[in-house]
């Protein structure tokens, strides 16, 4: 058995047992499995397009793992793994993303634009920035009833250049909320690169602007994203502070499957592809 | 693990997935649409959901008026928004929908049977009496029952639908039915704040947040001594983030509390506008989860302030599907309308204006009440000319109406821009059949514009005149007084009144 992990990557297993290691690569090969059944789908009609997270479940599904069951996340439009995570039943999920009235919105949202209370996690907006201030109330509310909770909220790296990643951070700091922003830094906003997105050296040296403090890891390995939130959610409740995770990762496919990936240097991508966060 | 093992675990997840999707049977699977054409069947499967979410609303509401509502439009009277999922959002309502379609032909002022226009003349000069009695007869009923009652203690309820003297001057009509209790003589800043205390006591999980407004009492002083009372945990001051600030009440929400934001100035609110237009307001619809808060939002000219801190920004909430608009004009409907906007599960846009914070004074009950939402105030009966307006519009009507007495004027007060009372609004018109829409803001996409070709729309039949709109200047709000005056639509009342007396 230790073979296999040595012998896939030269992995650092965390005092994680056996049984443990084979949960996380469940977690993390369902919503992989999942968007491949789903471009299939997407290929005969019978599912409407959305944005895959085909190269970032680690991220998903390991944050969501870290997190207590009963906790706000409000994720964005490629996180299948957390919508797996919280367990949410996979064909209601397939008809919200037929549209159909049986589907979490009713028809009235597409893919992933939605959320569940059931499950504590709040629909993405496109917008993308204004889901950070949501985790603010949320973080304020755990604060003012003095329970042992954070709140998790994804954005994108493109997502950090809009004024409400400052607004956000801002606040949160100011009023030592315990709210995890995670950053996913996936390449791409859309077809415009990092290049052209920002000019610091790495996004969570944003951290330090705010007064708040922040780590950047690999988010293609899922032992370090989950072992990571865990201290970092620890962290945000006992001593009632922010923190800011920069998850470094890669989107392997389109924007969205009709815009394909042109624009993306095949290099970048087979770099990329040999760190593919599902091959153990 | 051997890759033997790795393959089990693949099979057994690629089971799960078909045994899930054998789950979503075939009637409800769309049928593998390979072309464009059957492709479009998938949209067309949304369509029709949403046609059929329309005529649910049509049913329930009673024809038009509230479609523009769907999704939000429950708060007074059933209470459970985000607790009742997504059908029943468009059940029976709060009591605002307009009346049935068939009113058009047989409701108040118009005579049982008729709709042609051609038979308009037989109604145009009705006698007033007649038509007073159908306005009775549709004057809206008492809603204490259907308010929603959050905590445990009895909410009275104001229910002077039919009018009252809002500052001064005899009225014609009815005093207001106000709670039973002493009432005191307050100024419209008081009133707010008043509303606003009864409701923080009232809310044990209500907070309060904008910028300055703890120690220092907010800009205009609404909130001074609030931090005393209720503690810096529940009354915070603000960095300049408005956007987030309005994001944080959405969180709040999540977590069952209540929240006021106070933008310091409502100019400010561009700078929260994705929040409320489209997180706020299409939360519910989206996924049913409510958005409890309101935006209380200083507003209005006549104090030489510039262009950013004299805007009248309401009409582009009242475009906004999910959202509340209420707009005071007075101090018993300042507080009553606030309490209201706390105790609606739903997003509520508050608009106090700045000019008439001190400037007006008039009796409050000194109960905690509400003034119900979606429901106009007729401020004074008259024969000649109907203004229907709000805001500092109805102290400009009534300055005007009392300077000229030979002129018998109807005037409206709506207090609630979304949703409209159109029963209110249509009586109002069948009153003298001679309307002028009278507002603050500027002209062109206005309240007034939304109003004026709702009434053309329903109420052609009722019509001895064309309705004339009364607004400020297509310009920005300019700083100098007397450009100022210019800009504002009550240096033009004058001339709107004279061309309508003219019909």
């Amino acid at each position: 058995m230790d073979g296999f992990y040595n012998y896939r990557m030269n992995f650092d297993r965390k005092n994680f047992n056996n049984d443990e290691l084979i949960h996380f690569y469940r977690s993390i090969l369902l919503p992989r499995m999942i968007e491949e059944k789903m471009l299939l789908l997407l290929r005969q009609g019978k599912i409407s397009k959305w944005f895959s997270g085909i190269g970032q479940e680690a991220i998903a599904a390991g944050a969501a793992m870290a997190m207590e069951a009963d906790e706000w996340i409000m994720p964005l439009h490629r996180n299948l793994g957390v919508f797996t995570t919280r367990k949410m039943p996979l064909a209601r999920l397939f008809l919200q993303w037929q549209g159909s009235q049986d589907g979490y919105s009713k028809g009235r949202e597409r893919s992933f634009h939605f959320g569940s209370k059931e499950y504590a996690i709040c629909g993405m907006i496109s917008h993308l920035g204004p889901q950070l201030g949501i985790a603010d109330g949320v973080g304020l509310a755990y604060k003012l009833g003095k329970k042992k909770k954070a709140a998790l909220v994804f954005t994108g790296e493109g997502g950090t250049s809009e004024g409400d990643f400052h607004e956000a951070l801002n606040t949160a700091s100011v009023w030592d909320l315990p709210v995890i922003f995670l950053v996913e830094n996936n390449g791409y906003a859309l077809s415009t690169p990092v290049s052209e997105q920002y000019r610091c050296e790495s996004l969570v040296y944003k951290a330090e602007g705010y007064g708040m403090q922040g780590v950047r890891i690999d988010g293609n390995n899922i032992l370090t994203v989950y072992d990571t939130l865990r201290g970092v959610r620890e962290y945000c409740i006992k001593y009632q502070r922010p923190y800011l995770v920069e998850c470094m990762t890669f989107r392997m496919r389109g924007h969205e499957e009709a815009s394909g990936l042109k624009y993306v240097p095949p290099s970048l991508l087979e770099d990329w592809g040999r760190k593919d966060p599902d091959e153990f | 693990m051997t890759d033997e093992r790795i393959g089990r675990i693949h099979d057994e997840i690629r089971q799960y997935i078909e045994s899930e999707l054998a789950a979503v049977s075939s009637d409800t699977m769309v049928v593998a649409p390979d072309t464009a054409a059957e492709l479009r069947d998938v949209y067309a499967g949304e369509l029709r959901a949403g046609e059929e979410l329309q005529a649910e609303v049509g049913e329930a509401s009673g024809g038009e008026g509230l479609g523009g509502n769907v999704g939000s439009s429950d708060g007074v009277g059933s209470g459970s928004q985000g607790e009742t999922g997504l059908r029943s959002e468009t059940g029976p309502s709060d009591g605002v929908g307009s009346p049935a379609e068939a009113d058009t032909s047989g409701g108040a002022g118009t005579p049982a049977g008729t709709g042609s226009p051609y038979e308009r003349s037989t109604f145009r000069r009705r006698p007033v009496r007649e038509v007073a009695k159908s306005i009775a007869m549709a004057a809206p009923v008492p809603v204490a029952t259907a308010v929603p009652v959050p905590e445990s203690a009895p909410v009275a309820v104001s229910t002077q639908a039919n009018a009252s003297s809002p500052v001064t001057m005899s009225m014609p009509v009815a005093p207001p039915q106000v709670p039973a209790g002493p009432v005191s003589e307050k100024r419209l800043l008081d009133a707010v704040r008043e509303g606003l205390r009864q409701s923080m006591q009232h809310h044990a999980q209500l907070i309060l947040m904008g910028q300055d407004i703890a120690e220092y009492g907010g800009a205009f002083k609404i909130t001074e001594g609030f931090l005393e009372e209720f503690g810096k945990e529940r009354v915070r001051n603000t960095p300049l983030c408005e956007s987030a600030i309005v994001g944080c009440t959405l969180g709040l929400s999540l977590e069952g509390y209540k929240s006021v934001m106070e933008m310091q100035f409502a100019d400010f609110v561009t700078s929260g506008f994705t929040q409320i237009v489209n997180n706020l307001a299409k939360i519910h619809y989206r996924w049913g989860q409510k958005a409890d808060t309101v935006i209380r939002m200083p507003t209005g000219a006549g104090v030489g302030a510039g262009p950013f801190h004299s805007q009248s920004n309401e009409a582009w909430f009242m475009h906004t599907p999910g959202l509340k608009v209420v707009y005071p004009s007075t101090p018993e409907d300042a507080k009553g309308l606030l309490i209201a906007a706390i105790n609606d599960p739903n997003p509520v846009l508050y608009f106090e204006h700045k000019m008439l914070y001190r400037s007006i004074s008039g009796p409050v009950p000194e109960a905690y009440y509400e003034t119900p939402i979606g429901k106009a105030r007729r401020v004074r009966a008259g024969e000649d000319i109907t203004i229907i307006t709000y805001g500092a519009g109805v102290h400009w009507a009534i300055e005007y109406a009392e300077a000229h007495k030979d002129i018998s004027f109807e005037i409206l007060d709506l207090r609630t821009l979304l949703p409209l009372d159109y029963e209110a609004i249509r009586a109002a018109v069948g009153v003298t059949g001679k309307v002028l829409v009278l507002h603050e803001d500027t002209l062109t996409g206005g309240v007034g514009a939304e109003v004026a070709a709702w009434i053309g729309e329903h109420c052609f039949a009722l019509l001895d005149a064309p309705v004339l709109r009364c607004a400020s200047l297509d310009t920005p709000v300019p700083f100098n007084i007397e450009l100022e005056r210019n800009f504002l639509a009550k240096s033009r009342l004058d001339g709107f009144v004279r061309r309508l007396t003219a019909y």
